[in-house]
């Protein structure tokens, strides 16, 4: 039995692009000014985060017009979002502390 | 809204209790914008029971247009509450307009059944609320199920 830390995805090892994925599971786009504010983070650094998301294949960014206003929108690709649930199942396995200790299956 | 901070540098590896709890917290930060349809249809739903069945009791002549205003006001309500939430927020519908479209025929089908047989029978508006809205509330909870199901990671 492997342990479960061979299913982490070592993009999604880091708190922001992990709450990016997260946060753009719950809905089919958002729009970059309000994740930002949502995750609190400066625009350079979730630029820099989506930059890497969107070279693996996580994250799709579109750029669109709200009125006559510039809005980028992102959101998740199939690719990421099995990322995100094989990432997300690894953790919470991790968590439990079934593999902590003994590094089998309780 | 729930608001997920980062203090320390980002690209150093999270604990994965922390991860987790950043992961689900900016999900949830997300999903508590985005419109819930299936208040919509419960909140018509109970719409149809209050405003119709007076009409079995009230002067018809009275009470219509207090309806035309509640129904204006409803509407104007529920196109402000899913535009209002979608400038910055596009979120995977769970009704489309032909859900939508059924639910109207079939309630205009049923009030002008109504207002055909209410003068044979006494109940006729109360009769016709409950089956109306009938189609609101089975919508509701079906979307409310699939809400429930949906986008877990």
């Amino acid at each position: 039995m492997s342990h479960p830390r061979e299913d982490l995805d070592d993009l999604l090892q880091h708190a922001v692009r992990l709450s990016i994925v997260g946060a753009l599971s719950a809905a089919e786009e958002v729009e970059f000014g309000y994740l930002r504010d949502l995750l609190s983070v400066s625009d350079s650094v979730l630029s820099r985060q989506l930059s890497q998301l969107e070279e693996a294949g996580y994250v799709h960014v579109r750029k669109g017009y709200v009125g006559k206003r510039p809005r980028t929108w992102l959101s998740i690709t199939e690719t990421g979002r099995n990322a995100l649930a094989r990432h997300m199942g690894a953790l919470q396995e991790i968590v439990s502390g079934r593999y902590q200790f003994t590094g089998v299956e309780a | 809204m729930t608001e997920t901070t980062f203090e320390a540098d980002p690209d150093s590896p999270g604990d994965p209790g922390e991860l987790l709890a950043a992961a689900h917290a900016a999900k949830n930060g997300v999903w508590s914008s985005t419109p819930k349809e299936w208040k919509v249809f419960l909140l018509w739903g109970i719409w149809v029971l209050v405003f119709v069945p007076p009409f079995d009791f009230l002067n018809g002549n009275l009470w219509w247009p207090i309806v035309c205003v509640a129904s204006v006001v409803g509407g104007v309500v529920t196109t402000v509450y899913f535009v209002s939430r979608s400038h910055r927020l596009h979120w995977a519908r769970q009704s489309s307009w032909r859900n939508w479209l059924v639910i109207f025929i079939l309630y205009g089908v049923i009030m002008a059944t109504a207002a055909i047989v209410q003068s044979h029978f006494r109940y006729a508006w109360t009769t016709a609320a409950l089956i109306a809205a009938l189609p609101y509330f089975a919508t509701a909870l079906v979307i409310r199920n699939q809400e429930r199901h949906r986008v877990a990671p």
